[in-house]
């Protein structure tokens, strides 16, 4: 016993350990470590992603040219149907000044550019080129043009975590677009997301719009989460659950929107 | 004037004698090592962030970094190893989202494992069947270590995603295990002293 007392190297390995614990269980001291290596990473990583993006360009000009002449025929189509909505809108806001509402305003949001993945297996998250320079701060939304990507986790100075909806640890409030259910949604890991919480008797068919509800102060209402793909029971037999099929292809993101 | 001209003068001949000490020829050799192996890990990092969606199979990528903390620790002292290990798991548990420190923990725990078992299983004719196995072994041990951690905190992964990334993690490692293994035994390992 007395030897184990008089051992140094037990004592600076206890010493060290506890150190270790104790900036471990201190979120507050690792978030400023992890955003510093996200950080330091960001240059080598903006440039790997610019290179690989090039890259792919390049093996899929054909594909890509095909798709700019389909888009730019889309865009004139787009084009006629945004004047008729203007026209539209100009009416809504004068009869909304007649009756006196009062109209949302529109959020502003930051764009920022994919430079890397998740480390590990278990878990998904993203890391973007925008940090709190660019005033993102933690636990914003983050979307893309198809719908709802994650939120914000670590901010760094020119870095920003994003956990994914894909992430176990990750939940959404959520309703669907069809019958108004509300439930939660959750990541699997998997390819798939999971809706819970919705009632035994309640009206989900395969392929519902599944939105974000207005009960989360985080995220917009009315994002696009994903289509409902199957539904089952629960275990218990009280509540069923539905698998939802992501709006954004998670796995190839390169360009994200951070709602501030 | 000339008294601080001298000071400064002394201690910049102090410092530059202890430098030229520090770098003694002997000590060239391990500068090489520690440069050629910040750059392989720095690769083996970009690798793990940039390039999963284009290796990943079934959404599961390789864990590059596990695998080169098996091989120090297969290779290196175990002091150099720790080192490395502590500093691998810091720069993984940095880079993902999973909780803080388990990482570093477990790479640190291999080290001290492998270190271990190699005195009584080591022998060269063997080094790559020990290599894979000991990889395949730290990944299975990694999934339960996770799937306990998400039991604790209440969040759901089925047991086939989980089986799944299970099974697919540990076949891929052990794959990727061989080829990284050959790369580092001659571009780094070579330079160790």
């Amino acid at each position: 016993m007395l030897k184990i007392i008089k051992n140094k190297r037990i004592w600076v390995i206890t010493v060290i350990f506890l150190l270790f614990f104790s900036f471990a269980a201190n979120p507050s001291l690792n978030i400023h470590y992890k955003t510093l290596i996200n950080d330091i990473f960001r240059f080598p990583l903006s440039i790997t992603s610019l290179l690989l993006q090039e890259l792919k360009a390049v093996i899929l000009y054909r594909v890509n040219s095909n798709e700019n002449l389909r888009l730019k025929k889309e865009i004139s189509s787009l084009k006629e149907k945004l004047l008729k909505s203007q026209e539209a809108m100009e009416e809504n806001a004068l009869l909304n000044k007649l009756l006196s509402l009062k109209t949302e305003s529109g959020f502003s949001a930051v764009i920022a550019s994919v430079i890397g993945r998740d480390a590990s297996n278990w878990s998904n998250s993203l890391i973007i080129d925008k940090g709190y320079q660019s005033k993102i701060k933690v636990g914003m939304a983050v979307i893309s043009s198809d719908g709802l990507v994650g939120r914000t986790q670590e901010v760094g100075a020119n870095t920003t975590r994003v956990i994914l909806i894909s992430d176990p640890n990750l939940n959404v409030a959520a309703l669907l677009e069809r019958s108004r259910q509300s439930g939660v949604v959750s990541g699997t890991l998997s390819d798939k997301l999971i809706m819970r919480y919705l009632d035994k008797n309640s009206d989900i068919r395969v392929g519902d719009l599944v939105l974000t509800s207005s009960v989360s102060s985080i995220y917009p209402k009315a994002i696009p989460i994903g289509r409902v793909s199957s539904v089952a029971t629960e275990a218990g037999g009280l509540s069923v659950f539905a698998l939802v099929q992501p709006a954004v292809r998670l796995t190839s993101i390169e360009e994200v929107m951070v709602i501030l | 004037m000339s008294e601080i001209l001298k000071r400064i003068r002394k201690i910049y001949e102090s410092f530059t004698s202890r430098i030229k000490n520090w770098i003694t020829l002997k000590q060239i050799r391990p500068v090489k090592f520690f440069f050629i192996f910040f750059l392989a890990v720095s690769v083996c990092v970009f690798l793990q962030l940039s390039f999963p969606n284009y290796i990943s199979v079934f959404r599961v990528a390789p864990d590059i970094l596990l695998v080169i903390n098996i091989i120090f620790a297969l290779n290196l002292n175990k002091r150099d190893a720790l080192i490395i290990g502590f500093f691998l798991g810091s720069i993984k548990d940095a880079l993902s989202c999973a909780v803080f420190g388990v990482n570093t923990i477990l790479f640190v725990a291999w080290v001290l494992i492998i270190d271990m078992l190699s005195r009584s299983l080591y022998k060269e004719s063997i080094e790559t069947v020990l290599l894979i196995s000991l990889v395949s072994i730290a990944t299975i041990i990694e999934a339960f270590v996770m799937r306990f951690w998400f039991i604790a905190r209440g969040t759901v992964v089925g047991n086939r995603i989980f089986l799944t990334r299970m099974v697919l993690g540990t076949v891929y490692n052990a794959l990727i295990a061989f080829a990284v293994f050959r790369f580092f035994k001659k571009c780094v390992l070579k330079y160790y002293r």
